[in-house]
């Protein structure tokens, strides 16, 4: 028998099944007669069974459970089919899941209220789920709205601001000119101002105008030369209303700026009588 | 994870063992619970292939049933059990797939003897989850190349000549420095 310093080297890859299958043989024989090798062994194999430990769980397939515990016992998968549950690692579980140990009852009495109980959670299950379907639904209807208003929302700011660039350039520019306007029969009270530059447009703005009718909105009219073109429609809000608009196609020169009450989407020429007027 | 509650755990293995040792297969079922999960996430790393890892875990537990009468859980770990079982089975898978000429070439056939051995009785294997704890820092603190050659034998099933062949290192070299890994991991148990 060879001694036991030589078998020191083989003894760790032996633990870890890394000898080649005669080096393998060779130290086995030598094993079985040397204790400090068995009991060095028996050491190696906790670290090798430790190394296992690090490997990361993972859960295996639902079906696996009742195909291992029935091939194991020998019973049918069908003897545990009924507790296929995922399984959780293992370290998550420092006691035994703590369940009553009934075994499935032959009583046919037993099983049929069995099979109502579960027709009875399927029937809850998809009742749940389609309530949830509904309730998801709802959600998608009530966020795809507010999606909607929010764009409308940027759609009228972005308006809102490209109209109030306009309104800077138009006050802003060298040639600007200013109209007052006061208010006529009908309209009293009223006062508005227009801005005008040959070169950047108009800006009009009233107040203490009537409120409308329904169907009914005020048109903004410049006059150059004889004839009245209008410019835009307005609603007023709270009595006041503003435009900003350009000049007609070769305006270069306002005699008077007047507002009008018009059907709503404006006419072609002015209906008297007019309610606020400004010369120039 | 206090001691104490690690310590319950295993007293809570031992307690269903004896139970699957008396034929329950509430008992197995329970196990099966607890550490189907560690045993197929170990099958994966070393086999990649899912059906052959849930092949390795149905034979594990298959096992357990037959010889729980012969494991002594009053003097070893049966979380360890499960785990060198799961190893062994799945090494074995692991050669026997690279000995298929038609699957890779280049190993001998003389190579592939399996390392289970199913008429020898269960190897009793003292490990605590204080040791895979303390066997995961130790090696996490080895140096790369002997962290390697720990993961060509354990995950890939290869001994000192296939390992020589696949890295182009010394033979004498990979004996010393897998010894001196082992060593070193020993020497973290308490």
């Amino acid at each position: 028998m060879m001694a036991h310093e030589a078998f020191e080297d083989a003894l760790a890859s032996y633990a870890i099944d890394a000898l080649d299958p005669p080096d393998a043989r060779a130290f086995e024989a030598h094993l079985s007669s040397c204790a400090r090798c068995q009991a060095e062994l028996a050491e190696l194999r906790r670290v090798v069974a430790g190394i296992g430990m690090t490997a990361e769980p993972m859960t295996p397939p639902v079906a696996l459970k009742a195909r291992t515990l029935a091939n194991a016992t020998g019973q049918p998968d069908a003897a545990f089919l009924r507790r296929a549950a995922p399984v959780p690692p293992a370290q998550t579980l420092p006691f035994p899941p703590s369940r009553a140990s009934a075994r499935p009852s032959p009583m046919p009495w037993l099983v049929a209220a069995a099979a109502v109980v579960a027709a009875m959670v399927s029937g809850m299950y998809a009742w749940s789920l389609r309530s949830r379907i509904s309730s998801l639904e709802q959600m998608v209807t009530v966020s795809s709205a507010q999606a909607d208003r929010l764009r409308e929302d940027l759609i009228s700011l972005r308006r809102d601001s490209a109209n109030l660039i306009q309104t800077v350039r138009v006050i802003s520019a060298p040639d600007v000119q200013q109209v007052v306007m006061k208010g006529q029969p009908g309209a009293e009270g009223a006062t508005g101002r227009a801005y005008w530059s040959p070169s950047r447009g108009l800006v009009f703005n009233a107040e203490q105008l009537p409120a409308l009718t329904p169907g009914r909105v005020y048109q903004l009219w410049v006059i150059a030369g004889k004839t009245p073109i209008g410019v835009g429609t307005f609603g007023p809000t709270n009595g006041s209303g503003s435009l900003t608009v350009p000049l007609p196609p070769g305006v270069t020169a306002i005699n008077a700026v007047a507002v009008t009450n018009e059907p709503a989407g404006g006419s072609q020429t002015p209906t008297p009588p007019i309610l606020l007027i400004g010369t120039n | 994870m206090p001691d104490t509650l690690r310590k319950d755990a295993a007293e809570a293995d031992r307690q269903i063992l004896a139970e699957v040792a008396g034929g329950s297969a509430d008992a197995l079922e329970r196990l099966y619970d607890r550490y189907a999960s560690t045993a197929y996430g170990l099958a994966r790393r070393i086999l990649a292939q899912p059906d052959l890892a849930e092949e390795v875990v149905q034979d594990v537990f298959a096992q357990v049933w037959r010889e729980a009468t012969r494991y002594d859980a009053a003097r070893a770990s049966v979380a360890g059990w499960i785990v060198l079982l799961t190893r062994t089975r799945a090494i074995d898978r692991l050669r026997a797939r690279r000995a298929r000429p038609d699957l890779e070439r280049g190993v001998e056939p003389a190579t592939v003897a399996p390392l289970s051995t199913p008429d020898r009785s269960p190897e009793q294997v003292a490990m605590s989850s204080e040791d895979a704890r303390n066997v995961r820092a130790a090696l996490e603190g080895l140096p790369d190349e002997q962290r390697a050659l720990v993961d060509l034998a354990y995950y890939e099933g290869l001994t000192h000549s296939e390992i020589a062949a696949r890295t182009g290192v010394p033979l004498g070299t990979i004996k010393t420095r897998l010894r001196s890994a082992m060593m070193t991991l020993r020497g973290a148990l308490k």
